[in-house]
């Protein structure tokens, strides 16, 4: 590979990741108070993640030595193996906190196996769009598209972990870049809110405004002497809300499991749990909130000392850094990963090639889910879903994933560039 | 719209979408860290910072000599954290399995004996904890200072807590150095209060004070401050009237005869007559086993029965204080059994006495002279003979300082139960119920010339030596007992002994002077109608001026021996503690010494000691002693004529002296004064000594005595 190759690559991008990754060992180390413990250490987290980076930092290289057309070439194949592994996965995996996402063959914990499946999927989704002739406005091709997707999603949702399944609806976002008619943004938001209604003021109410609002629909159209087919519509429309209203006063009562109504409840406020549900954000919202503006200096913080907060070294990471290095810490985290957002969407909006863009935008919208959900959680903002924050979260699997995520469309676009 | 701006303006949305999200974090951020950035840190200080209680120390019991009763010794629960860094490191270097094997072994070495744990089940209990992630592993209670010393050094353990994961909680446990001995009358706080212990709670628990801790690291916790926030008060010390020495002997007489009569249970108390202390009280359940004794219960507090027989005392007080009566009157007692409202009443005797005086119908303990004499004299006034017992008070219940005390029962004329049978049966300890206790404040009362004391079980609380609030002994009823009717009932009480007929003559010591009155009375009938008897003897000493009042009642005692009269199983048990109480209360053979002291002839016992202290054992002899003109240290006693003469004696400074003779105290002081260690052997006066007399100082560092 020449000098030329390496000029190409953009560098700012992999800068980031590189601070973001030993940013968050360092706040890994901090969060499991191994004081004492050398970083080096293979019997802590955080020299574990080290040695992850190093394995990551490898794979990268060797990401950027393969020839960029072998993603293009092989994306449906890396995405048949991916979907195998996610089966395998469900079929033989232990369970582990609720969930059987760990690959384990002879005895080996291999990894998270869904970490692997976002790039895929990622991939084979590029390569569709990639594809002669394929417009998102066409039916067909939205079926294939949605498959591409709901395939490891569901598969991932088997293995109970919800969290990262959620993750791959994200690349709707990718999808209405292409061109996806819009419906298929707002409805969904629409949808929620009529969740989050119904579970606030109960189906019973919300269905008897629904059905005021048809009257007054009706009361308008005749006093405005409107189109009777809109009025029908409107009303259609309402209707088809109580249906939903309703299906989601069943689903939330006799789907979800009463630990999963919890945390929606303690998110939208109708409980106020903090030793139970509640106990994570309560713990977490006091360790960022007396952070204060400059934190209280690394391996000082009371409450990491403490070990209030559960899971510190993986989901909820960030509160390790709001105590520690305060809004100064959390202000550098969040302006580092916009940073990457950002400079990710330029980048992919100059390429040429389709496949590359779609890639990027897919690579934005996960980062950017996992991101933004990840933080919103620790401040209370989203239901606690357990995804991590990327580069950042204790976890070989997932900073492997999110390397090869990253550097696959880095070196996609210093390769193609450099081919071109 | 084309499609061309339509992806534009798609774009800028996910721009701005990006802006917006990232922007309402940042905002919720800043809210979070700044603005509510204060209550978020007070409430992360609360969490981190506790009140811990800090516990006092509980205050003492001691007994009347000042030994410890009761005390407050530290203790340990120890746990194991098998988490921490070091240990995990083990594991990861392969070497956790070997140390926690050495740990094991360790554990089962110190640990050994029935039901506890093998080498192999430790380890195995370790290495699952280890598996399943335990940082709080149970692994002892209740351990000791010298065992936490030795579990220091074990492997692992011998890392401290942070490596080795070895945590150890202080707790405090509460000891008896006397172990059994008045074990319920010492008692026990907590869940249930008994005895001293619960009745002086408030004063021994102490406040707690308080301490504020601020965590540091996972499960340490240091103080935030020096001192506590709230000093806690220790508990205060409790001065008991109970005497170490007669506790001992009253409970090994009474668990010598329980084991002999095969009884199910039985007490005895000692009192001091003047002052109504109670300086022994013993309450012992024998076990299945026939053998083994515990104090699960104080029966001589808490256990109201029908008296039986020593109830005669009130009837006989109640008759010669009415002045119904004298002690040489007759009754009738006829042929050992009359009826009474058809029932039938029977004596021991069969047969019958007769007519015999009052006196001898005390000692003999005729139950129908009794009924006839207090039915024949109160028949008409039933009222004034329950009057008589209350104006003693013996239907309230005494001022004891702790709980559960038996409700005494003295039924008065037409009160519920009171029928024609009532009157005769109380005569003789029937129809009415008292515990030990009450029955012996009687005869405390007729020992101390009629004044009926409250038992004194506390004498003073104090803190540190500081004597906080002191209790007095205190007269209970006084002018209910002339001093005629005292004297009476003491001749009467001193015959039942004497008294060749009397029940009790099988105790009677003629260098001891002792006044008593037997009981065995039938508590109740079993289901296959064998009679449950209950044993007593209730008295005083030295008869004509009685010290020491004493009660001892045993129940159930094996009949198939035929010997489960008070007499037989109460009685020995009383005579057993008088005659040590002889022994120890020097003052109790004053009388006979006084006598002694006529024929006493000097004699020279010592070969040599200081010259004041053979001048004062002389002096106080009332021997004459010629004291030697020369002013030395020690002296050699001599005969002459019927005085004693000391002779002068010079002990070597350079050569070992002749010890022979010397008492242990003066053997001691002589040698170490001249640098010399001294081992000794036996009791009394020094009879040989290694090396000799003579020996060069130079050569000797240790002398070996022998005492005689």
């Amino acid at each position: 590979m020449s000098n030329k190759f390496w000029r190409h690559v953009d560098w700012p991008s992999v800068l980031v990741y590189v601070a973001l990754s030993v940013f968050g060992i360092m706040n890994i180390y901090s969060a499991e108070q191994a004081e004492g413990t050398s970083i080096l250490s293979g019997s802590i987290n955080a020299g574990q993640q080290l040695r992850w980076l190093a394995v990551s930092l490898v794979v990268a290289v060797l990401i950027m030595l393969v020839d960029a057309r072998f993603f293009i070439t092989f994306g449906y194949y890396l995405y048949a193996l991916a979907m195998l592994a996610l089966v395998v996965t469900l079929l033989t995996a232990p369970e582990i906190k609720g969930a059987r996402s760990w690959l384990v063959l002879g005895g080996i914990k291999i990894g998270q196996t869904s970490e692997f499946a976002k790039f895929a999927a990622v991939l084979a989704l590029a390569k569709f769009l990639d594809g002669y002739n394929i417009r998102l406005t066409q039916t067909k091709t939205k079926l294939v598209a949605a498959a591409l997707v709901f395939l490891p999603a569901a598969l991932v949702l088997l293995q109970n972990d919800t969290g990262t399944a959620i993750v791959f609806f994200s690349l709707a976002l990718a999808l209405y870049r292409e061109g996806l008619p819009g419906f298929f943004i707002w409805l969904p938001a629409l949808l929620g809110g009529v969740f989050i209604a119904v579970l606030l003021v109960g189906f019973v109410n919300f269905a008897i405004v629904l059905v005021l609002l048809i009257a007054v629909v009706w009361m308008l159209a005749s006093l405005f002497k409107l189109e009777r087919r809109l009025a029908w519509a409107a009303s259609l429309a309402l209707l088809v809300s109580i249906g939903f209203s309703y299906g989601v006063d069943y689903a939330f009562y006799q789907v979800l499991k009463p630990h999963q109504q919890t945390r929606i409840n303690v998110l939208i406020g109708l409980e106020d749990d903090i030793k139970g549900a509640g106990y994570n954000v309560h713990q977490s919202l006091v360790t960022i909130g007396s952070g204060g503006f400059d934190g209280k200096g690394y391996l000082q913080g009371t409450q990491t000392r403490g070990s209030f907060v559960p899971e510190q070294t993986t989901d909820f990471i960030f509160c390790t850094v709001g105590e520690e290095f305060g809004l100064l810490g959390t202000g550098a985290v969040v302006i580092l990963f916009c940073f990457l957002l950002v400079r990710i969407i330029l980048v992919a909006e100059k390429q040429k090639s389709t496949f590359v863009r779609v890639y990027g935008y897919g690579l934005v919208s996960i980062l950017f889910f996992h991101f933004f959900l990840n933080i919103a959680m620790t401040l209370g903002l989203f239901p606690v879903i357990g995804i991590p924050l990327p580069f950042f979260s204790y976890g070989g699997s997932s900073l492997l994933g999110f390397t090869i995520l990253l550097f696959i469309f880095l070196k996609l676009d210093a390769g193609l560039k450099y081919y071109f | 719209m084309s499609s061309k701006s339509t992806i534009f303006w798609r774009v800028y949305l996910a721009f701005f979408t990006l802006a917006l999200f990232a922007l309402a974090i940042l905002a919720k951020i800043a809210v979070i860290q700044t603005v509510e950035g204060e209550t978020w840190r007070a409430l992360a200080d609360s969490l981190t910072t506790q009140y811990v209680e800090v516990a006092p120390n509980r205050g003492n019991i001691y007994a009347s000599d000042g030994r410890l009763l009761a005390t407050s010794l530290y203790e340990y629960n120890l746990h194991m954290d098998l988490g921490t860094a070091y240990i995990k490191e083990l594991h990861a270097q392969g070497l956790l399995w070997s140390e926690l094997d050495a740990l094991a072994g360790a554990l089962a070495q110190y640990f050994n004996g029935e039901g506890e744990k093998t080498k192999w089940q430790w380890s195995h209990e370790l290495k699952s904890a280890f598996e399943q992630g335990r940082r709080y592993h149970p692994i002892r209670k209740t351990v000791d200072h010298i065992q936490l010393k030795q579990i220091r050094k074990f492997p692992l353990f011998s890392l401290g807590q942070y490596k080795g994961g070895l945590i150890v909680e202080q707790g405090t446990m509460r000891k008896r150095p006397y172990n059994l001995l008045a074990k319920r009358t010492i008692g026990y706080h907590g869940d249930k209060m008994v005895g001293l212990e619960g009745g002086f709670d408030s004063h021994l628990a102490g406040v707690k004070g308080q301490r504020l801790l601020q965590r540091v690291s996972y499960k340490e916790w240091i103080p935030i401050h020096d001192a506590n926030e709230v000093e806690p008060e220790n508990g205060k010390d409790l001065y008991t009237t109970l005497d170490i020495y007669i506790q001992d002997f009253v409970e090994q007489s009474l668990r010598q005869q329980l084991a002999k009569s095969k009884a199910d249970h039985g007490c005895a108390i000692v009192m001091e007559v003047s002052t109504g202390k109670v300086l022994a009280i013993s309450n012992l359940k024998t076990y299945d086993d026939g053998q083994s004794v515990d104090e699960i219960y104080n029966y001589a507090i808490g256990e109201a029965t029908e008296p039986g027989s020593t109830f005669k005392l009130a009837s006989l007080l109640a008759l010669l204080e009415g002045g119904y009566m004298q002690l040489d009157d007759t009754v009738r007692t006829g042929k050992g059994s009359q009826n009474f409202h058809n029932l039938v009443m029977y004596d021991s005797k069969i047969g019958g006495h007769g007519t015999i005086s009052l006196q001898k119908s005390f000692e003999v303990s005729s139950n129908i002279g009794f009924a006839n004499a207090v039915g024949q004299h109160f028949g008409p006034n039933e009222s004034r003979f329950t009057e008589f017992l209350q104006s003693l008070r013996l239907h309230e219940t005494l001022d004891l300082p702790m709980q559960g005390e038996g409700q005494p029962l003295i039924k008065t004329p037409g009160s519920t139960g009171w029928s024609g049978t009532t009157l005769p049966w109380m005569a003789h300890g029937y129809e009415l119920m008292l515990t030990p206790l009450q029955t012996l404040m009687i005869y405390n009362a007729v020992a101390n010339n009629g004044i009926l004391m409250e038992p004194l079980f506390v004498t003073a609380i104090k803190e540190v030596n500081h004597t906080l609030t002191t209790f007095e002994p205190r007269v209970r009823v006084q002018g209910v007992l002339s001093q005629r009717t005292v004297a009476l009932a003491k001749e009467a009480l001193v015959g039942v002994i004497e008294s060749r007929e009397g029940t009790a003559h099988n105790l009677y010591k003629p260098y001891l002077s002792l006044a008593g009155k037997t009981g065995t009375a039938v508590l109740e009938k079993t289901e296959k109608g064998e009679k449950i008897y209950q044993a007593s003897f209730a008295g005083f000493f030295p008869a004509e001026n009685p010290k020491y009042s004493c009660i001892v009642v045993i129940n159930n005692p094996d009949r198939s021996t035929w010997r489960y009269s008070g007499s037989d199983v109460a009685g020995p048990v009383f005579l057993g503690i008088a005659q040590n109480l002889y022994s120890y209360d020097i003052s109790l053979q004053q009388p006979k010494y006084e006598v002694a002291m006529e024929n006493i002839q000097a004699r020279p016992t010592f070969l040599a000691a200081t010259i004041d202290d053979l001048s004062n054992i002389y002096q106080g002899l009332g021997i004459d002693v010629k004291t030697p003109a020369e002013a030395t240290l020690w002296a050699e006693p001599q005969l002459q004529g019927k005085s004693i003469a000391l002779i002068a004696k010079d002990m070597p400074t350079h050569t070992l002296p002749n010890l022979k003779g010397l008492s242990l105290s003066d053997a001691l002081y002589l040698c170490e004064n001249l640098g010399i260690q001294v081992q000794h052997r036996g009791m009394g006066n020094v009879y040989r000594q290694s090396p000799g007399p003579g020996t060069d100082l130079q050569k000797v560092s240790k002398v070996y005595i022998d005492l005689n």
